[in-house]
Order: structure tokens, then C-alpha cells, then sequence
């Protein structure tokens, strides 16, 4: 009797190492530690209705060495450069 | 003309059109230099990036060679040189969807510091890092944090969707936006939205990591964007598109009917 139940202790003590060594652990799913941003607004590029007409969606924003910025949609005949 | 990949380098602007067939060469003031005329869609450069001197490109060239897929390129001939990452490494890339997704949607490249990030589209929660050390490219993946289990649903006929790619039709829950390098190389930021289906909100999630540990150090989202009256906006719709040297990012808000491209700090 006694031994049937350190058989079965040590049983669960196996399946608790298991399940802290691969469950548990997990891989890319352990969520890492809580972070929100707050974005702070320098400069606005345009303005609203004029950035509509002009690059409607832009799907690249460049920056060249010297800061200047360049904007193109997905679908455009020309680059726009601000 | 529809520009499929886009980058400065070296005063120059590298134009990659899928309709047009074309690579273009441009000065900084938008006149042509050259212009390498391709045969096919499938072998037209999808994204370009630089780091320091070496010009890299991604394509997915299903006719000739879909292994080469982000490879450094002679910055005036366009020719292959270094292939960096094949294909066959990218986890997930034998799932039919994401192979099918890659060339019109194959997620974005950013270089800074010493360090090319690039992250699929379709996120399964990897995000590849290339350094180019002794004229070798050296890659590693990092593991984001991928709170679903599956990155993307099929979509039955009828259903709202939001991307598609021929006949298939998919909503991807989890897609990557854009991944950079921050803080002079000790940080890489990603973004990306978790979307289960198209009635959700959008929010845009970011989670950041050491490049010393290739860990993961933060993970949360943009709740809040500041403008620079005062006014307070919750959980705004900020795409990252670019970012300068000192940290600040170039983002198209879409936050209202009105779209704006506002340069923000990140706190």
C-alpha cells in the first residue's frame, strides 16, 4: 500500500517536472513585460486636405542623408518631394 | 507605374515598378538616370534597404530562383551578388497561404546601424536580423511574441476579408507593418496589428527588444498620440513608415477620414 503510493507521488512528481519543463516554459507564447507607447506629435508633414490630393495613401516615406523627405504612393506617374 | 519597392542610397532613388516592369535610378530632384527593364513581374526587386555601403533587395522569384530571397545587389547594375536569407529558411515557408501572399505583400525591410530587420507581412511571430560581417551575411531570427496561435484565416466566399491574392481570400489576424532599429543600434522596435476580424478596431502594436539578448524587452501598444495643440487622441491608427537618426518616427495617421503624415516621438 505504502508503496503503491510513493509510486504514484513519484509519478506525479515526473509529470509536474514535465509539464514545468516544456508546457509551462512555453516558447515565443511567455508574454514579455507590459510596455505602451505614447507617440508625441513634433511636426505634422502638410496639411490634411492637401496631403489627400496629393499623395492619397503613401505607401513609402524616405529620409535622404541630409533629412529631406520624399513620399510616394503605391500608384503615381511622378515622386512627390516635400 | 505602380511602386513596388523604394529606397535612398547613396543620393540616389531606387524605384521598383511591377506594372511597368522596370527598375528606375533617380536623382535626389526626380530626374531619370537609368532604367533596367525587366521581362518579368516575378523578377522585379518587391523591396529595397541599405545598411552603411551594402544595397540589398527581396524578391520571390517563383520562375527562376525563389530561394534568393533577400540578397545584396551591385547599387548600379541591380545584379544579385550575396544571397542573405533564402526562402526555404524563413519559418513557415512551406505554408501554401504565406508562400502565395509573399510577393504581393512580403512585409518590410529597414537597415540602420549595422543591422537589416525584416519581418513577412503575414506574422507568425519571427522577425529576421542580418549583419554583414567580413563581406558575409550573418542572420538570426529573433522570436516575437505572437499572441495567436495562427497568423491568418481562409475566408469563404461572401465573407469580409481583408487582403486577397488571386482567388484566395484571407483575413490575416496578425500582420507585421514595420520593424526599425532604435536607440544607435541597442534596440529593434516592431510593429504590427492583431485583428481577428474586420469589425475589430485596429490597434497598433508594438513590442521592442534588445539586440544585445535578442529578447524581448517590451510589448504593448500606441494608446495614446499627443498632438502638438494639446489634444489628447486614444489608441490612434499610426503607421510607421520611416525614421530618422535621432528616433522619431514618420507616420501616416489614419486615425481620422483625413489622413495626415505626422513625424512623433515614442515615449
Amino acid at each position: 500500500m505504502q508503496n503503491s503510493f510513493f509510486s504514484f507521488f513519484k509519478l506525479c512528481l515526473i509529470l509536474v517536472s514535465i509539464f514545468i519543463l516544456t508546457g509551462c516554459k512555453g516558447t515565443n507564447k511567455q508574454k514579455p513585460p507590459s510596455k505602451n507607447l505614447k507617440a508625441i506629435e513634433v511636426f505634422q508633414i502638410g496639411n490634411e486636405s492637401d496631403l489627400k490630393s496629393i499623395v492619397g495613401v503613401p505607401q513609402f516615406i524616405k529620409l535622404d542623408e541630409a533629412g529631406n523627405i520624399y513620399i510616394a504612393d503605391a500608384i503615381t506617374l511622378e515622386n512627390k518631394n516635400f | 507605374m505602380s511602386i513596388k519597392g523604394m529606397d535612398i542610397f547613396n543620393d540616389k532613388i531606387y524605384i521598383s515598378d511591377t506594372h511597368g516592369l522596370k527598375h528606375s535610378i533617380l536623382n535626389l530632384q526626380g530626374q531619370l538616370l537609368a532604367t533596367r527593364v525587366i521581362n518579368s513581374t516575378y523578377s522585379v526587386y518587391k523591396r529595397f534597404a541599405h545598411v552603411n555601403n551594402t544595397f540589398f533587395a527581396l524578391n520571390f522569384d517563383e520562375e527562376k530562383s525563389k530561394n534568393d530571397f533577400i540578397f545584396t545587389v551591385n547599387p548600379d547594375s541591380l545584379s544579385k551578388q550575396l544571397t542573405c536569407l533564402k526562402f526555404s529558411e524563413i519559418k513557415h515557408s512551406e505554408d501554401e497561404i504565406f508562400s502565395d501572399f509573399i510577393p504581393t505583400f512580403p512585409g518590410e525591410l529597414s537597415g540602420e546601424d549595422g543591422f537589416l530587420a525584416y519581418v513577412p507581412q503575414i506574422y507568425f511571430g519571427q522577425i529576421y536580423l542580418i549583419k554583414m560581417i567580413n563581406n558575409k551575411c550573418e542572420t538570426k531570427t529573433i522570436e516575437g511574441y505572437s499572441s495567436l496561435d495562427f497568423p491568418y484565416t481562409k475566408v469563404a466566399e461572401g465573407q469580409k476579408y481583408n487582403y486577397s491574392a488571386g482567388d484566395i481570400k484571407v483575413q490575416i489576424e496578425q500582420s507585421s507593418i514595420s520593424a526599425f532599429i532604435q536607440k544607435k543600434g541597442k534596440e529593434l522596435i516592431h510593429f504590427f496589428t492583431t485583428n481577428k476580424n474586420a469589425e475589430e478596431p485596429l490597434f497598433i502594436e508594438t513590442e521592442i527588444f534588445s539586440l544585445k539578448t535578442n529578447k524581448s524587452i517590451g510589448y504593448g501598444k500606441i494608446d495614446e498620440l499627443e498632438l502638438k495643440n494639446g489634444t489628447k487622441i486614444k489608441n490612434p491608427i499610426l503607421i510607421p513608415k520611416a525614421k530618422d537618426k535621432n528616433d522619431l518616427y514618420y507616420v501616416y495617421d489614419r486615425t481620422k477620414s483625413l489622413p495626415a503624415i505626422r513625424v512623433v516621438k515614442l515615449e
